[in-house]
């Protein structure tokens, strides 16, 4: 069974929320080492009196699983699965900010509710009123694969004919305070162009990715979903070089048909170096996102979005895809991520 | 009574994100809940806290909170009345 995705929407560093916007006015160094969103204006896709109580995390989740929808000229799915991270950071901050400043009295009940790491899925779900499967799925960088990998079952199992699946996840001041002290993020003094760097640590993103996936193709098809693996840490490059061989075996798909690989490069030298060494040895031309998107759980989301993109618009964009001739007849894109050397994940997407 | 229905409108505005409201759209007499602001059952519960919070006013009959909620002018009177 085929699984096409027909209908995404994107929150990211970038204005990804126009259809017609495709980096074309990126260049290859960022600008800053913190990557926050640009926002939609939510009350376009979210109820008034349901807005106020959402945090960004929230609003983020829940208009970009609208997004999604109205692009793929629906309004109702059979399920809904998500994938975060870290979750509603900014709810449980809040949250555990009162516990303590108030010496465990006089706690609301808002932040509380809205912290738990169901509460997009289930905002979504309420909204569109669907009381189908409804499901969220927190395993740090393989939040969105896992959640992608659930969806699959259910068309393939015929269990819902459509599915909404998606990820978000957000930075806080606070994250950002304790990953910079930890060494996790670049200084600003440091930033240079992802695929070239010489120092330690990535840019910190968020973003949320929504997309509706079916086994029936319709006119609003982007591209299909050819596999989906994750990878719970490897040993050495050689290591990752030989599974990625194995899921293109799985797929029916030579390294040869590969048009393109998305390589999840976060910019840091050190944990970039097994997916380096795997990006020399594949011989496959590379294109790069994190400088786009930033680091994040469920960046996957972003590269997915990118990948069935360039499929439908059969163009790279020049920011991702340093040093290169322009490509044509872009068939099959394999997308390689990873998260400080810990999980990798494997996607790959085709024309249809 | 016209400075704590005053205070009192900031702090249900900043409590409960009624981002699109000013004091001054708020009409004190007017129903908390249902019609006027369109409060619902998270909000009371707010309200609850912000009273012991702010005012150090615990309710100790749920009964009484349909009253004293009714509006921002019976939330003030209660407040005048139990603040010590």
């Amino acid at each position: 069974m085929e699984i096409y995705i027909n209908g995404m929407a994107c929150i990211s560093h970038h204005n990804t929320i126009d259809e017609n916007y495709f980096f074309e006015d990126i260049g290859s160094v960022p600008l800053s080492n913190q990557l926050t969103a640009t926002e939609p204006n939510y009350k376009d896709h979210i109820p008034a009196n349901l807005i106020r109580r959402m945090s960004h995390i929230v609003k983020m989740g829940v208009s970009t699983g609208m997004m999604s929808l109205k692009s793929a000229g629906i309004e109702k799915v059979d399920a809904i699965v998500t994938g975060t991270g870290m979750g509603c950071c900014e709810d449980t901050d809040k949250f555990l900010r009162t516990l303590l400043d108030n010496d465990e009295r006089f706690l609301t009940p808002t932040s509380f509710i809205q912290s738990t790491h169901n509460t997009v899925a289930g905002q979504i779900a309420l909204q569109i009123k669907c009381h189908g499967y409804n499901f969220t799925y927190v395993h740090q960088n393989l939040s969105f694969e896992y959640a992608l990998l659930d969806a699959m079952m259910l068309l393939k199992e015929e269990e819902a004919s459509t599915v909404l699946v998606g990820a978000v996840d957000e930075i806080t001041p606070s994250m950002f305070e304790l990953f910079y002290r930890g060494g996790h993020i670049k200084k600003l003094e440091e930033l240079q162009p992802i695929w070239n760097s010489t120092t330690k640590g990535y840019l910190v993103g968020e973003g949320a990715g929504f997309f509706n996936i079916s086994a029936n193709i319709t006119p609003s098809t982007y591209a299909k979903i050819k596999g989906v693996k994750c990878i719970q840490g490897i040993t050495d490059s050689s290591e990752l070089e030989n599974i990625v061989n194995f899921f293109l075996l799985e797929i029916g798909l030579k390294k040869d048909q590969i048009s393109l690989v998305l390589s999840g490069n976060s910019g840091d030298v050190v944990t970039d170096n097994k997916i380096s060494e795997f990006n020399k040895a594949i011989n496959q031309p590379i294109a790069y996102f994190k400088h786009l998107c930033g680091e994040y759980f469920t960046s996957s989301t972003f590269a997915l979005w990118l990948a069935a993109n360039i499929i439908k618009r059969q163009t790279v964009p020049l920011a991702i895809f340093p040093n290169h001739e322009p490509l044509s007849n872009i068939q099959n894109l394999l997308i390689v991520n990873h998260h400080e050397d810990h999980q990798y994940s494997l996607m790959c997407v085709s024309k249809c | 009574m016209d400075a704590l229905i005053d205070k009192l409108k900031g702090e249900i505005i900043e409590q409960l994100n009624l981002e699109d409201l000013k004091k001054e759209d708020i009409d004190a007499n007017a129903p908390l809940f249902g019609e006027g602001l369109g409060l619902d059952s998270i909000d009371a519960l707010e309200l609850i806290v912000l009273l012991e919070k702010n005012y150090g006013i615990k309710i100790q009959d749920p009964k009484d909170a349909k009253a004293i909620f009714t509006s921002i002018q019976t939330m003030a009177d209660y407040i005048k009345a139990n603040q010590k």
